[in-house]
């Protein structure tokens, strides 16, 4: 039973249909099916790169979750964030971590699939970024490495939908016109990071060994990069 | 008009002006539209007549009103709209309780030639290119600056103190804020002129208002010859001297029965203060005044002795342009031949003779790249606001401070040509750069960019390095804030002395196709 339900987002910029940040009406969505499970409360953030209430505002997310009676969070302060140990990160040790996941029942990751200049993709394990304080650190210490090792973090994700309806292919992970999206109309959901990271990478043309961190999560046992050893549902609307 | 209302409304009014005026310049919410914040400030007489000069409409006549006011009633605006006066009034008032004496105030002799010198050097100097002199007497500046440096950190304080017990019981509509910089020699410059300011309040009432400021010589100029004044009523008047004794302004001469309305700042506190009704304000003659209107030789010529002086001055340290050095750890350290100046500003030169540093913008910016600087622009931009890329960056999407700046040195601009305005260029660093030290991938600086200025290309083991395309940055500083190298930075804005036009990114201009996958799933 839901007591209480939390999902976190990466949300960027601008309209849906740049691709920049997570489709509302999915965000909208989701937070409905957590009431109609439920859900006592359902909290939604993001530690954002740009001006969080510009991107709150700007992306629609805000408003799709209070339409949908779920409660926006900030998490542009460090107040909010807790040191954690990460045990079986090689570069990443120590991260400070949300509250909300802290102490969440569930926790669901809503990423959108789309090209990111440096990790090349932004999918599950990169859209955890959007749930730890310094980011700094990783990017000063194998941005890769530091990817792989957050995603061994205990509190993982329940479940993730990675939206991929409007897919950025370039110029990522701002985007720089509506040139830059394909539309591919699909969406993945799993509970296996790696596995749905993988899948996305396909979907966007890329083999998921090419994306380091894809791959290193995959030698710390994360999850299976393998998808032919899994069973997928493949549904076709 | 009953005498004590008069005073009473005095009160009224001023904290109806002064309670929205300082909202706006601590407020960091961004709760008021932009159009609520030029309303608030309409009425202050430096930003509305400096916008005037600049850009004349009907949203910069507030001076006209103010002048308008001043011819009618005298200088009402020294004891309602300035909220200078407001925080001398307060001053004054704790200055009486710690004395616990009432009536404590002389009659003193005007000081012409201080008064007119205060406003006769800013003045120059503002001619000769520099708003330095007129950011440092302007009331409303310097109310505005205190208000950023420590009214405003006191909110701020509150405000996470709430928020974190909203927060312990899971409510979030409150958020905590974050002070990205501290900048020393700004807060110290206010500091000093606050210091001043209390100081000449406490222990001469409006001192500061009757000799040092600007607007009050000017106000004072016309409310000689204002219709409404103060006036003694011989018949009644029993020489006693009370209202004296009780005049902030120091300028009623009980003995000679007359009131300097030069001073006057129409608090009204005399007219309550007589035993006798004896003192009255109300429509004058308008011929009568006690004032010989000479200005003596000797004064002229000290005026225009000091004015020719001070723009010599003026320009022999326009001249010093500080370089700033961004902060420091990697191994290259970073120079900065030019501060970079807010969207809407120009060019440096033109923001320095225009800005007369009250911070609105400041408060007003959601990323706090807005920070007073010092000697960034020079020893004449002095605490005028610069882009520091340290604390934020200027947001792609975000144009408030062209609409919320009262004097014009920030002008409007639409959202679209924002975008285009070119503050200065990225320069990368590839000495200090994660992905040529570490060789580790990294490029947070091309995550950031709104432009795709800063983009990324293929380098060693299939690593990706960062590559700057100049013609498409906008210097919105993103990529050096974001930029993890300690302690120099490997990428950073070098300002634009003179803003320019970015080119809009159109390349990859074809559109990705819709992907249809069918039955086949790519996996």
């Amino acid at each position: 039973m839901l007591r209480k339900t939390r999902r976190l987002l990466l949300n960027r910029i601008l309209i849906p249909e740049l691709g920049a940040n997570t489709n509302p009406k999915l965000v909208g969505r989701v937070v409905q099916h957590c009431f109609d499970a439920g859900a006592k409360e359902v909290y939604v953030f993001d530690h954002t790169c740009d001006d969080w209430r510009r991107c709150y505002a700007n992306s629609g997310i805000e408003r799709a979750v209070k339409e949908a009676k779920g409660t926006m969070v900030p998490g542009n302060s460090e107040s909010f964030y807790k040191e954690v140990e990460v045990k079986k990160g090689k570069k990443l040790t120590k991260a400070k971590v949300h509250e909300l996941i802290l102490d969440c029942d569930v926790f669901i990751n809503v990423p959108i699939l789309k090209h990111h200049s440096s990790t090349r993709l932004t999918i599950n394990m990169k859209n955890l970024m959007g749930i730890v304080w310094d980011r700094g650190y990783w990017h000063r210490n194998n941005l890769h490495q530091c990817i792989a090792d957050f995603a061994t973090y205990d509190r993982k994700p329940d479940l993730n939908i990675v939206d991929a309806y409007y897919v950025m292919m370039r110029n990522g992970p701002r985007g720089v016109s509506k040139a830059d999206v394909s539309t591919m109309k699909s969406q993945i959901i799993s509970t296996d990071m790696v596995a749905a990271d993988a899948a996305a990478a396909k979907l966007f043309g890329a083999e998921p060994d090419t994306i380091p961190y894809i791959k290193y999560a995959a030698e710390m046992s994360v999850g299976r990069i393998d998808l032919n050893s899994l069973q997928i549902k493949r549904i076709i609307l | 008009m009953n005498n004590s209302l008069l005073r009473k409304i005095r009160i009224t009014l001023s904290i109806i002006f002064v309670i929205p005026t300082t909202f706006v310049l601590i407020d960091f919410t961004g709760l008021l539209p932009e159009s609520a914040i030029n309303g608030i400030i309409y009425f202050q007489f430096v930003p509305s007549l400096l916008k005037s000069i600049i850009v004349f409409s009907f949203l910069t006549t507030g001076f006209i009103l103010v002048l308008l006011l001043t011819i009618f009633f005298g200088r009402v605006y020294c004891s309602t709209i300035c909220p200078l006066g407001f925080l001398q009034d307060v001053v004054n008032y704790i200055s009486r309780k710690i004395k616990n004496r009432k009536r404590r105030f002389l009659f003193k002799k005007e000081n012409k030639i201080l008064r007119w010198t205060f406003l006769v050097i800013p003045v120059i100097i503002f001619l000769f290119g520099s708003s330095l002199g007129i950011a440092l007497l302007d009331p409303y500046s310097i109310y505005g600056r205190v208000a950023g440096n420590y009214f405003r950190p006191v909110y701020i304080f509150g405000n996470n103190i709430a928020a974190s017990i909203l927060e312990s019981f899971k409510m979030y509509w409150m958020f905590p804020f974050e002070i990205h910089a501290f900048n020393l020699m700004p807060f110290l410059i206010t500091t000093l002129i606050l210091g001043l300011v209390i100081y000449m309040s406490f222990t001469n009432g409006r001192l500061y208002c009757n000799t040092v400021c600007p607007v009050g010589t000017l106000l004072g100029f016309i409310s000689r010859v204002s219709f409404f004044r103060i006036q003694i009523e011989k018949e009644d008047c029993l020489n006693c001297g009370v209202c004296a004794k009780d005049c902030k302004a120091n300028c009623i001469n009980s003995d000679e029965m007359s009131v300097d309305m030069s001073r006057c700042v129409a608090c009204f506190n005399c007219v309550k203060s007589c035993p006798t009704d004896g003192i009255k304000y109300k429509l004058a003659n308008p011929l009568q005044f006690n004032e010989k209107k000479k200005l003596d030789e000797s004064k002229r010529n000290f005026l225009i002795a000091a004015g020719i002086y001070l723009s010599a001055l003026s320009t022999v340290l326009g001249q010093v342009k500080k370089k700033i050095v961004a902060k420091k750890e990697s191994t290259v350290p970073i120079f900065r031949e030019y501060a970079i100046s807010p969207p809407g500003s120009i060019s440096i030169d033109r923001f320095n003779s225009k800005c007369t540093a009250c911070h609105l913008c400041v408060s007003a910016c959601p990323t706090q790249v807005l920070q007073p600087s010092f000697l960034e622009y020079g020893f004449f931009g002095m605490i005028q606001p610069r882009l520091d890329n340290l604390a934020g960056f200027c947001n792609f999407e975000c144009k408030i401070c062209t609409d919320v700046c009262p004097t014009g040195a920030i002008l409007p601009l639409e959202l679209g040509e924002k975008k285009l305005v070119q503050l200065g260029k990225a320069k990368f660093v590839k000495e200090n750069c994660i992905v040529e030290t570490e060789k580790t991938d990294c490029g947070a600086c091309s995550e950031h960019c709104p432009t795709k200025a800063v983009h990324m290309i293929p380098y060693q083991n299939q690593l990706l390095i960062p590559e700057v395309r100049e013609e498409f940055c906008t210097g919105c500083g993103a990529c050096e804030y974001a930029c993890p190298t300690k302690p120099y930075k490997s990428i950073y804005i070098e300002g634009n002395p003179v803003h320019q036009l970015a080119k809009l990114n159109l390349e990859n201009g074809v559109p990705q196709k819709e992907v249809d996958f069918k039955e086949e799933f790519p996996f």
